[in-house]
């Protein structure tokens, strides 16, 4: 394409420009040729683009869309295309209206598993499914034949415009209140936990030992949320120094696996693996369920990050059935919903709203009310990724509405960072535009610089 | 004839209350008589033996002298070379005892804490996480009450207010702190922590905070637990209640520590028994009297006669001292009752009649409360000295102790004896 028509700054901008690019050459290489593609892409307002951008340079592409009365894609295409015509490519779209995600089996993917030496037969140029995410892994577990045969997968996802709203790490220690400091507050609190771990170290007094464990814990948290992670880390190893010297185990996996999610953020998933596999393994030499049920949890995210969904999946049922064991309704919703968010990258998305919806109805009978924010928050990507704007809508506000009322800056970022991804999709650029420069300058005011930037990748992108 | 003013110094001094600091004068050790040895310096020794903060227990009946012994352990603990800093913490004043939660208690120690930081060392502490958890209760205080331009201790006192106010809002803060809990534990520990590194600095060893009062918390059904709501509050909330970071020590109703939640409480705050404060011995099991047990009683009335600066005869007539020790099965605040009652009822000196007319009214009292299926334990334990609980008549014997019906003595053997006052069956 090459028009230069933008500023590209952000790296997932850069890949979706290389992803067009390669699209491209296969076009031109495979001219004359049958094959197989899959291009997934969630935001339709982006595919639409990309398509538009594709057609003005070749003419020659067809654009088929399928609707919601479609059962056999092979006979509908057919039925538009001939045989024998100059088309260099073929672009079918709009798979997912007929592939409702709330059904198990789709009859119309088995149909078209069936087809696939008809399209051979019928078309020698390349053929392009156009999906979200979803569909794709719909497509690729029922219609496993076809899937087969796809020669390219082109991506124009990974950095989604929507911020998940709440993946459930667990950061032990309840320092969620340091989270939701400004960042002002947050630069006061630093210096004054800095000025008391100084009184209380210099010299170690044995009174205050308990307190500084404290303080370096909540430091190092601090520090995390605002992307200090080599400050972050340091606290944390002195935390660990001082358990250690005190011979308290307990103590030192609970650092470990605070440790881990240190490394996480930094993408040295081997590390995090590692620490909260130590943290994990102390506290079941200690008999410490509660603890092992947090870094089963944090293990399942690091594998949900590798794309290793089954492997992520088992993790967060180890810690679902631990929570349930204990009683513990707190840390079943926190796994049903991290259940919710495996789901759904892996396009089940009704399993996934279940998953979210029992959450909700755990965190509404507890009346923990920002777990119920995660979880409107969590349903409303939901919905959206279905292209039922209305109702994420509706959730994202719910979420947005709570999260204002309990004053949580991070939590109304996110849902703003939502909510401007929606009037995106529904082509409302200004609305867009105006919701992620909320978002953008909520999370500059609490200090989250790696939110920052993606938030302005986004409106950089409009 | 003693004057009038006089007469009210007798009065004033024989006051139930537990012995506050200026009073050391007027107390008696009874743990050689009680068999409770050396309560306040096990309570002591564990707080100044621990590297980390402590949480204990301690039971016992209504007037058997816990909260007296408490304010000796915050004395000791307060001198010597190792001095700590103390609150104690009277949680009656914030909340109220017939329906208590842990959020109650968290907000009096709190408020209390920062109270006395604030009048003794002049230190305001600041409200830290408090703040943001203010607005978890926005809603439940009415618009009208900011809540944000207020001290730590100001802030808390209209929750406690609150809570102490009305059960409805009392439910309404419960429901708005439950989900948060930890929240709030975390928001405590760092007044707390801001807490103890100001004494470090002024060279106090740390902080001991003496909860006195949840021993008189209701042993009513707790609406949802199945289980009464002390035994709710130090069962099912013990992880809360020893989450705080600093020496705590909680007075426990002596029920709880003498019913089928005796081993589960042991269990979890780490004892091989909650320790109990018995009831002086003045008479054996087989109902001879204990002389050692009786004279220092009797020095405890002419300590406070002495204070008063009456002489004996002025106040008791001949052998009536011997009495009212009797009628008050060896309980030391019933003891104090029994004669601040006989100074009203009566003309000085006390004279047998007077005596006996105020234990009528004991025992109508008692005849009031008591009911058949009280009474078979009852007789039981008048026959054998033991009282035999099961999962049946657990809350019935928890309502006889709470009640003191049945008093708990401990000396050589633990045993059990019927209060004296209680009507013949």
């Amino acid at each position: 394409m090459g028009k230069g028509k933008k500023s590209i700054r952000f790296e997932h901008t850069e890949r979706q420009i290389s992803e067009l690019a390669a699209l491209q050459k296969m076009l031109k290489v495979s001219e004359g040729t049958f094959s197989f593609s899959i291009a997934i892409c969630n935001s339709p307002s982006l595919q639409k683009y990309l398509l538009e951008e594709i057609v003005t340079e070749s003419e020659a592409v067809e654009v088929v869309e399928i609707n919601e009365k479609v059962e056999y894609i092979f006979d509908f295409v057919s039925s538009k295309i001939p045989q024998k015509n100059h088309t260099t490519a073929i672009f079918i779209t709009g798979i997912e209206r007929i592939l409702p995600s709330d059904k198990k089996e789709h009859g119309v993917l088995r149909n078209l598993n069936a087809t696939r030496e008809l399209w051979k037969s019928r078309y020698s140029c390349p053929v392009v499914f156009w999906m979200p995410e979803y569909a794709a892994t719909l497509f690729s577990t029922q219609a496993r034949d076809i899937w087969s045969w796809v020669s390219h997968i082109f991506e124009f996802v990974s950095e989604e415009a929507t911020a998940i709203a709440g993946t459930r790490d667990i950061y032990a220690g309840d320092i969620t209140g340091a989270g939701n400091l400004n960042v002002v507050q947050k630069r006061f609190r630093i210096a004054e936990l800095e000025q008391r771990i100084k009184d209380a170290s210099e010299p170690l007094k044995d009174e205050l030992v308990p307190h500084l464990l404290v303080w370096l814990n909540e430091l190092s948290y601090i520090y995390y949320c605002i992307g200090e992670l080599d400050a972050a880390e340091q606290m944390l190893r002195r935390a660990i120094e001082i358990e250690e010297k005190l011979g308290r185990p307990e103590g030192m996996a609970k650092q470990y696996g605070n440790l881990g999610l240190i490394y996480q953020t930094r993408g040295e998933l081997d590390k995090a693996e590692q620490m909260h596999r130590k943290s994990l393994e102390i506290f079941e030499k200690l008999g410490l369920p509660e603890g092992m049920a947090k870094q089963y949890g944090n293990l399942g995210l690091i594998y949900k990050t590798r794309g290793e969904l089954d492997k992520a999946e088992q993790m967060h049922k180890k810690s679902l059935d631990i929570a349930e064991k204990l009683g513990r309704l707190e840390g079943m919703a926190n796994q049903y919903g991290n259940l919710g968010l495996i789901y759904k990258t892996r396009g089940e998305l009704s399993k996934a709203e279940q998953m979210h919806r029992k959450a909700l109805e755990i965190d509404e009978r507890l009346g923990r009310l920002e777990g119920m924010a995660i979880d409107y928050g969590n349903l409303g990507v939901i919905y959206k990724t279905r292209g039922e704007l209305d109702k994420a809508e509706q959730m994202l506000r719910k979420a947005l509405e709570i999260f204002e009322k309990l004053g949580l800056p991070e939590g109304m970022a996110k849902q703003y960072g939502n909510l401007g991804a929606i009037y995106e999709e529904r082509g409302d650029i200004k609305k867009a535009r105006e919701y992620w420069v909320k978002a953008r300058d909520l999370f500059a005011k609490i200090g989250m610089p790696n939110e920052v930037k993606k938030v302005e990748g986004w409106i950089e992108g409009i | 004839m003693l004057s009038q003013e006089k007469l009210k110094e007798i009065y004033r001094v024989f006051d139930p209350e537990p012995l506050s600091a200026g009073e050391e004068s007027l107390y008696v050790d009874l743990d050689s008589v009680r068999g409770s040895s050396g309560l306040v310096r096990e309570l002591t020794q564990k707080i100044r033996l621990s590297a980390n903060p402590t949480c204990q227990l301690l039971a016992g009946h209504r007037g058997s002298g816990k909260s007296t012994e408490l304010r000796q352990v915050q004395k000791k603990l307060e001198s010597g070379n190792e001095k700590f800093f103390s609150v104690f913490c009277e949680v009656n004043q914030d909340l109220d005892p017939n329906d208590v939660d842990f959020p109650d208690v968290l907000i009096a120690i709190v408020r209390q804490i920062a109270e006395r930081f604030h009048k003794k060392l002049k230190i305001k502490l600041k409200p830290g996480y408090f703040k943001q958890r203010w607005g978890e209760l926005k809603g439940v205080l009415g618009a009208k009450v900011t809540l944000e331009q207020l001290e730590l201790d100001a802030g808390l006192a209209k929750f406690s207010a609150a809570i102490k106010s009305s059960p409805n809002i009392r439910e309404e803060i419960r429901k708005a702190l439950e989900p948060h809990t930890n929240n709030w534990i975390y928001a405590a520990n760092e007044v707390i922590g801001e807490a103890v590194l100001r004494l470090s600095k002024k060279g106090y060893k740390g902080l001991v905070v003496i909860v006195d009062g949840l021993d008189k918390i209701s042993l009513r059904q707790h609406p949802t637990a199945g289980c009464t709501v002390a035994e709710y509050l130090f069962v099912n909330r013990c992880a809360q209640l020893t989450a705080f970071n600093c020496h705590l020590i909680y007075a426990m109703p002596l029920a709880l520590a003498y019913s089928c939640a005796e081993r589960t409480i042991a269990n979890l705050y780490g004892y091989t028994a909650p320790p109990v404060v018995p009831m002086t011995k003045i008479i054996d099991a087989e109902g001879n009297r204990h002389q050692e047990g009786f004279d220092k009683l009797k020095s405890l009335i002419e300590m406070r006669l002495n204070k008063a600066g009456v002489k004996k005869e002025d106040v008791f007539k001949e052998g009536v001292i011997d009495k009212v020790i009797e009628c008050s099965g060896g309980q030391p605040r019933e003891l104090i009752n029994l004669v601040r009652e006989s100074i009203v009822e009566g003309e000085l000196p006390i004279g047998t009649s007077t005596l006996e007319s105020i234990a009528r009214k004991i025992t109508h009292a008692y005849a009031r409360q008591l009911r058949e299926e009280h009474w078979k334990i009852i007789d039981q334990v008048r026959r054998d000295h033991i009282l035999k609980r099961d999962k049946e008549n657990d809350p019935l014997c928890m309502e006889l102790l709470d009640s003191r019906a049945i008093l708990q003595y401990k000396n050589e053997k633990e045993w059990y004896g019927v209060n004296p006052l209680l009507p013949k069956h």
